[in-house]
């Protein structure tokens, strides 16, 4: 430190000293510096690296794939759908930063359960407004309503760098809809799977039966 | 938001001299979680706010220790705090469940029990700032033919089918409480199941109260009562029920008497299911009974366009609401 501070500050090599709270010049006892002040004169060190993705023909935002599986819980009584597990596997050819993927995979689930269970804007037929513009019955899911998110990346470095942003939403509302029917025997044809629409295609099926 | 003038004062009888004799110049402000809405969506535009947060005498909960178990809760008291109670949550579970599930710890820490049974309804018409529905002066009821999922299936009568928001009203009518208010010309007592009214113009509230009028307390008394509370809720935490059913019940030998079911989010005011106590008094609490007096609760709903599915939940609301009072295992949750 104090050799890089001697450059820094001009003074001759093995001139400069600790003492409490300060740097001082053995040849010169006016020449004196504050702790804070040489440090500040430090300045920061600088890492550089350039580099070049050659195989531009390999970058591709392209054929990106995955698959979900979700299981829910369905009051049947009710109507009201709980999602509780969501397994994502998600492909984005050769994965760079591992932790963001999973991140934006995770994320990607939580607003696809979103889609299929609470999100809807509700408009008025007569004055053309938005009657839920706001987060009270804008719904979206909290804690309890989201489920446990369980990520695997499939790592292919073979197929160069591929994009991660909007893929892991697409399959969520479609596994969480395929749940339910699994679960009641019912398709039910609109998202959000509210517990109006569930009843209804509760009652539909029973009604063939 | 509208300017308005902001007061604090010391005790109840100041606040009230504040208040106004019509609707709409002068607002009580509580917890603030429903009146600073109002006020930023220009649906309330007083003049003068009146904060309670001054008066001392309005907030906790007193054992008055008359020989019977009665607890009074003043009007000032959080959510939370009637949650958390340890004596209201023995006796009242119907109570303190279901203030501890309201919006979330923000709201409960916020919002207090006047607030919560004096708070203005959600419906979407009302609170939208450009829609001059029924209640804001205007012609006409917009839910009637409009978007009403959320709204009444109760509404013999009504030309304004808001539900009741409050889910303690209901829980309180169960157990019979009585609401001590004050006004000009002194305090009186109200039954809780006297104390709201279905609205239909900007000169009327969701309640009883005269527009110079404020909820000083509300008295519960334990008369060792089966009770509970359940909520059909679409989402778990900040959200409102679809339907809400409050039971209390005594239980001997066997059978249930002195039955009292009492339904939220249904009509304009909490809704008490005559037909559903009387299918349950006198006798035992099982699986035929509690479905019997569900079927029964239903009895008389006229849903609208989009809300016919409430009356279903309703028959579901009730026979769980009288299983948990009745301690048997909910067989709903996994």
């Amino acid at each position: 430190m104090l050799a890089a501070l001697e450059e820094k500050l001009k003074v001759e090599k093995g001139d400069l000293e600790i003492k409490p709270g300060k740097i001082v010049s053995k040849s010169d006892d006016k020449k004196t510096w504050t702790w804070k002040a040489a440090c500040a004169k430090l300045g920061m060190d600088v890492v550089e690296g350039k580099g070049e993705f050659k195989a531009a023909d390999k970058l591709s935002n392209n054929g990106v794939g995955g698959v979900q599986i979700a299981e829910v819980w369905v009051d049947t009584e009710t109507g009201v759908v709980r999602c509780t597990l969501v397994v994502a596997v998600q492909d984005c050819g050769l994965i760079i930063n591992k932790l963001g993927c999973e991140s934006q995979v995770a994320g990607g689930v939580i607003m696809g359960v979103n889609y299929a269970l609470f999100e809807e804007r509700i408009m008025d037929r007569v004055t053309g407004r938005q009657l839920n513009p706001d987060m009270e019955f804008y719904k979206l899911g909290g804690i309890q309503d989201l489920p446990r998110v369980d990520v695997h990346m499939y790592d292919m470095p073979e197929r160069g760098v591929i994009g991660i942003g909007e893929p892991p939403t697409i399959s969520t509302c479609a596994a969480v809809g395929n749940a339910v029917f699994n679960a009641i025997g019912a398709r039910v044809p609109y998202a959000p799977y509210t517990p109006d629409q569930v009843l209804e295609a509760l009652s539909r099926k029973e009604g063939k039966g | 938001m509208k300017n308005f003038t902001y007061y604090r004062p010391k005790t109840a009888e100041e606040a009230v001299g504040l208040l106004d004799e019509k609707w709409g110049r002068v607002e009580l402000l509580a917890g603030g979680t429903d009146l600073l809405d109002l006020q930023k969506e220009y649906v309330a535009q007083p003049d003068k706010v009146v904060s309670v947060s001054a008066i001392e005498e309005l907030v906790g909960v007193k054992d008055l220790a008359t020989g019977l178990t009665r607890y009074r809760i003043g009007a000032g008291t959080k959510l939370a705090a009637i949650a958390d109670d340890a004596n209201l949550k023995r006796f009242f579970p119907a109570l303190t469940e279901t203030a501890g599930i309201i919006g979330g710890p923000q709201i409960r820490n916020m919002g207090t029990l006047g607030g919560n049974l004096c708070q203005r309804n959600r419906c979407w018409y009302f609170r939208d700032e450009h829609t001059n529905c029924l209640l804001k002066g205007g012609e006409k009821c917009f839910a009637l033919d409009g978007e009403n999922r959320y709204h009444a299936i109760f509404t013999q009568g009504h030309k304004c089918v808001i539900v009741h928001p409050s889910t303690l009203a209901p829980a309180l009518i169960a157990l019979g409480a009585t609401a001590e208010v004050l006004g000009p010309k002194g305090k009186r007592t109200v039954e809780l199941a006297k104390f709201f009214r279905a609205p239909s113009s900007a000169s009327e509230r969701e309640h009883t109260l005269s527009p110079n009028e404020m909820v000083l307390s509300v008295t519960l008394t334990d008369h060792q009562a089966k009770n509970a509370s359940y909520e059909v809720r679409h989402k778990q935490a900040y959200d409102w029920p679809l339907v809400q059913a409050a039971v209390a019940f005594q239980l001997g030998a066997g059978k249930a008497s002195s039955v009292k079911i009492v339904l939220g989010h249904v009509a304009p005011t909490p809704y008490v299911a005559e037909k559903a106590a009387m299918a349950l008094d006198g006798k035992a609490v099982n699986e035929e009974t509690e479905a019997a007096a569900g079927k029964a609760a239903a009895e008389g709903a006229k849903p609208l366009s989009q809300n016919g599915y409430k009356t279903k939940l309703v028959e579901v609301a009730v026979k769980r609401a009288i299983l948990t009072a009745a301690g048997q295992k909910k067989y709903w949750e996994a």
